[in-house]
């Protein structure tokens, strides 16, 4: 119960550290907002725009209004949209979960026959060559990827739609360009992991016992293998949520990526710091919940905590 | 063995075309209208870009941002990074835990969208490039230094030292910075990859080198728009990207398994 405390209020100091950060962004960001804003309607008076911004008020003020206004849900206007950052930013948000999650499931697909297979015939051929796939996949940047499937898959067989998200399968490139590199990582630390477990006691035990090999593999082995796996994920979506914004370009793929691009070419800077923190609060939470996770699947963590504080 | 030769081989072309690069400007940087988009079949030994300018000569000016790039960003934020680790761990105190809790705050954030952020604010440019890429990359050069040094302070030889009266600097100078060699080097060599990667990610983005110069992410993205007519322009670039990155991971493996150190 302690440790779920501790954990949370280091999510909230996270968060603090997150919205802060976001706030000195948007005021080290060149040009003045009520310029930027000015520029596309002339004729309406500076210093009233000015107010109604508040932006007359002394920056440690606009600072208690920012954080206040980050938890009521307003996140500030889009200068370009003339619409508040939140509502545009959860318009693109489901585009962007549901190329996440296929890019996950399409990477977990991958590894798990890979990785295990890597394992079980640690050195040999199989081995070699699911090492050098995974060697590759980190390598392949899904900007290089991306367009490399587009022409092969698209423009030369025409299977999938060069870009969009509406057509039917129009989801398959951009999700194996996204998860391919998760895809090669998960490869690599699903073998160590397993590699690692695969020579303690209770394997040794089960196989005397005269369970069958592959009962071993996925019941006893794979299951403490998975521990470290889930800490892994949860921190690679880190880098899974920076390709995404790579992907949706590649692709047009209209989710948060894109619309964060689109507003770092327009000089929205509500907008983008709105997208960047979206998309960090999400990461931190997600990271929090699975840590939180990992404590109640592995007995001998939560034992301890609770066995010596 | 063979695949580490091939590695080395792939790294000294890259280096070897940054090196050249700064004497084929003229011909990188030259438009020629008449000679739009030729493929490599029809022209030269990689064809030319929408502006007739021959892609070999782009390719070398594009390795040239990607080599100058990795080398500053790396060579920046380990000597930054490395500095503050080692002094939070062999100091202590406050000292030690505000760095530590700035390197939380630092991995709070998704690192290439930090750096997204950064290079937005700060706007394009090959030096906000590598100013956003060294204050995203430190932070894992100052916690690896952090840990290793928080393990080598207890060892004999230092604490013989200690003893004898040497001073801090001479320690960490000359007893524990010589020990944190092997796993920097390791960490620097992947970080050059990662350097890579993130140049050409943000010029693809629009982000990094702005026209005329070269960078493989910029010839990608402009690249991208002649996919259909002219798909060299994306190909030659980015398969040149990926056995750089290929070849620089490849040999932060077997450099790993050389040195033996544990993760």
């Amino acid at each position: 119960m302690m440790a779920l405390v501790k954990q949370l209020i280091g999510m909230l100091t996270v968060i603090w550290v997150v919205v802060t950060g976001v706030f000195i962004l948007l005021h080290l960001a060149p040009g003045d907002p009520v310029g930027i804003m000015l520029g596309e309607s002339v004729g309406m008076d500076e210093g009233l725009l000015r107010k109604q911004l508040g932006l007359d008020l002394s920056l440690w003020y606009q600072y208690q209004h920012f954080l206040y206004g980050v938890v009521q849900g307003d996140w500030g206007y889009s200068i370009f949209y003339h619409k508040p950052v939140l509502t545009l930013i959860l318009e693109r948000l489901p585009a962007t979960l549901t190329l996440a999650v296929l890019a996950i499931a399409i990477a977990i697909c991958i590894a798990l026959p890979l990785g295990i297979i890597a394992a079980v015939h640690k050195g040999a051929w199989q081995d070699k060559t699911a090492m050098l796939f995974a060697l590759i996949g980190m390598s392949i940047p899904g900007f290089v990827l991306g367009p490399i499937l587009i022409i092969v898959l698209a423009v030369d067989h025409g299977w999938f739609p060069v870009s969009g998200m509406n057509a039917p399968y129009a989801w398959f490139l951009p999700a194996i360009t996204l998860g391919t590199a998760l895809a090669a990582i998960l490869t690599r630390m699903l073998r160590a992991s397993l590699l690692e477990v695969l020579h303690d006691d209770y394997i040794r035990t089960a196989r005397a016992k005269g369970v069958s090999e592959s009962r071993v593999l996925i019941m006893h082995a794979l299951r403490n293998a998975f521990l470290p796996i889930l800490t892994l994920l949860g921190l690679q979506l880190g880098a899974l949520l920076g390709g995404a914004v790579i992907t949706e370009t590649v692709f047009d793929w209209p989710g948060l990526g894109l619309l964060l691009i689109e507003s770092i070419n327009r000089r929205d800077y509500p907008l983008v710091l709105g997208a960047i923190l979206l998309i960090t609060l999400f990461y931190v939470m997600v990271n929090n919940l699975l840590e939180i996770a990992y404590r109640w699947l592995d007995p001998r963590i939560r034992n301890h905590d609770t066995g010596q504080g | 063995m063979m695949l580490r030769s091939w590695s080395f081989f792939i790294i000294g072309c890259w280096v070897v075309m940054a090196l050249i690069a700064p004497m084929l400007t003229n011909i990188a940087d030259t438009i020629d209208l008449d000679k739009l988009l030729l493929s490599p079949f029809n022209y030269g030994p990689l064809g030319t870009d929408e502006l007739g300018r021959p892609m070999w000569a782009r390719l070398a000016s594009g390795a040239q941002t990607s080599a100058w790039v990795a080398l500053l960003v790396v060579g920046i934020s380990a000597s930054i990074g490395t500095l503050i680790g080692m002094l939070s761990a062999y100091l202590g105190g406050w000292f030690d835990r505000s760095v530590r809790w700035v390197i939380d705050a630092f991995l709070a954030f998704p690192h290439l969208l930090l750096a997204i952020a950064l290079a937005a604010v700060l706007g394009a440019g090959i030096g906000n490039l590598v100013l956003a890429l060294t204050v995203v990359g430190w932070v894992g050069y100052a916690r690896l230094a952090r840990g290793q040094t928080l393990s080598l302070r207890s060892r004999y030889h230092v604490l013989a030292a200690q003893a004898l009266g040497v001073s801090k600097r001479t320690i960490l100078w000359r007893h524990i910075l010589p020990l944190l060699f092997a796993p920097l080097a390791i960490e620097a060599t992947f970080g050059i990859a990662g350097a890579v990667i993130a140049e050409a990610g943000l010029s693809f983005l629009g982000l990094g080198v702005q026209p005329p110069n070269a960078s493989w992410g910029s010839m990608i993205r402009e690249g991208a728009r002649y996919i259909l007519t002219a798909p060299h322009l994306v190909l030659v670039p980015g398969i040149t990207l990926m056995l750089v990155i290929l070849a620089v991971n490849r040999f932060g493996d077997a450099l790993r398994d050389k040195l033996d150190v544990r993760q």
